[in-house]
């Protein structure tokens, strides 16, 4: 029973942190399917790690208007770098484009974004060597 | 419930809400107009070697940067611009690549104003960045790409003032039809007084590059008594006509696998309202993995004026390109031609075929070192090293 209780209260918290982190877990895994889908088309794929979450609406506006995307895709794209965004990687990592490339089925595949640090780590290890 | 577990939910609900609260201040936060805290700074620059043996052997080292600057107004207007300093025979080069307003209100369409690349072909408006681009050169179709470019091209880079709308419609799940259609400034004529130094002293195309005319006349500017006007493309401020540029593209989208493009725009390019100017593009895309191929192809119509009456020279060229990563490198291959021009049967302009071999390392995703030697078959090799950087 204390068990259980806990067990209540810690998912609790994590919702009411969750709400609060303001991202609905169904938008960013659509997020980073439309990110899969569109960010790699006309460069490599630029590190999720690289801004902070302001930039990233900003870029991501940038690239709408440069990508012809519409303004869906675009808001999910920018919920999901702005959760990819929340780890460090370890220090001295860099961009890999060739693990992010076959890594990003990996992130697909995690697919339930309730699952958020599960993605994230599997994400972002993929996104750095 | 005992009185452990009282005391525990409530410790964690306080710190639920402390969580709630703290999140909340930079949700609330309005109402301070801050430019610099809704500015991104980002853009490219790059560093080129370049070296050919045209009778005496002649190399240079260049640089260029090319800052862009982004401004979000609230969620629905960006202005984005991107300047570019660039070294070109004695002086350092400046020019507005874009500078353009974005509204992006809308679920499908996008509203662009301002100076901006053009939607033809995806050269211009997508690779054309040191650090995309997988050359550190343009392809012989383009006559403007930092650092260097094989002279004779059909253009260079478009950039030009005006309207642009954009609309994405979505065919099903997998497909998109990504629209353009442009009204802008458009080409002028360019008198033979206004053309900058006119040649190309390091042979790696500067000349051309930052005027931003066409190399359609380079060659002979009179075959057969023909006077071949040039023509400046994205410099007519005060238009030399009442007519615009009008053009658009139409493109099929399987991202990020596949895309094909087709554009065309028309244009009058003399003071009197003459002379058509119709240029055609078919651009195509195929990714797999870590394979690459694209290309892209270029119809030009430049109308002239002859003792016969009115003629169009005809400009084709295209290239293809294929590219494959093996971890850090990627070897590229590219093949660019351009065909004969000719003018009633006449010859205008010889042919241009070249082959350039590639080798990039990426240092990271937007830090490529790219080796290239480029085969010109009616003319001089050129080798060039390219260390380019996206920030
Ligand atoms: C249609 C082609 C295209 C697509 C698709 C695209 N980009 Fe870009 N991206 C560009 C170009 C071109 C630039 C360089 C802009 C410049 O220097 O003027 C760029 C630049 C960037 C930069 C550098 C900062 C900036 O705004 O210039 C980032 C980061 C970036 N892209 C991320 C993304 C992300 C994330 C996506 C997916 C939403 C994406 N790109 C999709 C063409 C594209």
């Amino acid at each position: 029973m204390k068990r259980i209780t806990s067990l209540l209260i810690v998912m609790l918290t994590l919702s009411i942190s969750g709400l609060a982190y303001g991202q609905d877990p169904a938008e960013i895994a659509e997020g980073a399917k439309a990110w899969a889908k569109n960010c790699t088309r006309c460069h490599n794929a630029r590190s999720p790690m690289e801004r902070n979450d302001r930039d990233w609406a900003t870029i991501a506006a940038h690239m709408r208007a440069r990508a012809n995307l519409t303004k869906t895709e675009t808001r999910m794209i920018v919920a999901y770098l702005q959760m990819m965004n929340g780890t460090e990687p370890a220090a001295g990592a860099r961009a890999d484009n060739d693990s992010t490339q076959s890594n990003i089925a990996a992130v697909l595949e995690a697919g339930n974004a309730n699952k958020r640090t599960d993605i994230r780590r599997s994400a972002v290890s993929s996104h750095y060597r | 419930m005992n009185r452990d577990h009282t005391k525990s939910l409530l410790v964690i609900l306080a710190v639920s809400v402390s969580t709630v609260l703290a999140a909340l201040p930079t949700k609330a936060q309005t109402g301070v107009r801050s430019p610099l805290a809704n500015t991104v700074l980002a853009g490219y620059g790059s560093t080129t070697f370049s070296a050919i043996n045209n009778d005496k052997f002649v190399s240079n080292f260049t640089a260029s940067v090319s800052p862009v600057i982004l401004y979000s107004m609230g969620s629905d207007f960006l202005f984005e611009t991107e300047l570019e300093f660039g070294l070109s025979g004695q002086v350092t080069t400046t020019s507005l690549e874009y500078a353009q307003i974005d509204y992006l209100g809308f679920e499908r369409v996008v509203v662009i104003a301002g100076k901006f690349l053009l939607p033809f072909g995806v050269f211009s408006e997508r690779l054309h960045p040191t650090w995309i681009n997988k050359m550190p050169n343009a392809p012989v179709l383009y006559g403007h790409a930092h650092g260097g470019v094989a002279e004779g091209s059909l253009m260079p880079v478009l950039s030009d003032a005006g309207v642009l709308v954009r609309y994405n419609l979505p065919m099903n799940n997998e497909w998109t039809l990504d629209l353009s259609g442009w009204v802008s400034q458009g080409p002028v004529l360019v008198s033979h007084d206004d053309e900058g130094d006119g040649h190309d002293d390091e042979g790696d195309g500067h000349d051309d590059e930052h005027a931003g005319k066409t190399g359609a006349s380079v060659e002979t500017n009179s075959v057969a008594e023909i006077e071949i006007p040039q023509i400046g493309f994205g410099i007519a401020f005060d238009d030399n006509n009442k007519n615009k540029m009008l053009g658009g593209r139409i493109g099929f989208v399987h991202g990020p696998t596949f895309e094909m493009y087709v554009s065309g725009f028309h244009a009058m390019y003399d003071p009197e309202n003459f002379l058509d100017l119709i240029g055609g593009n078919l651009a195509m895309e195929l990714r797999r993995g870590p394979m690459e191929l694209r290309g892209e192809a270029i119809l030009l119509k430049q109308e002239i004026q002859t003792e016969n009456g009115f003629e169009f020279m005809n400009s084709v060229g295209y290239y293809l390109q294929a590219a494959r990563r093996f971890k850090a490198f990627e070897p590229v291959v590219r093949w660019g031609h351009l065909l004969e021009s000719t003018i009633m049967d006449e010859v205008v302009r010889s042919e241009k075929k070249l082959l350039a071999l590639g080798l990039n390392y990426w240092i990271d995703a937007t830090i490529p070192i790219k080796v290239m030697y480029e085969i010109d078959f009616d003319g001089t090799d050129r080798f060039m090293v390219q260390w380019a950087f996206g920030f």
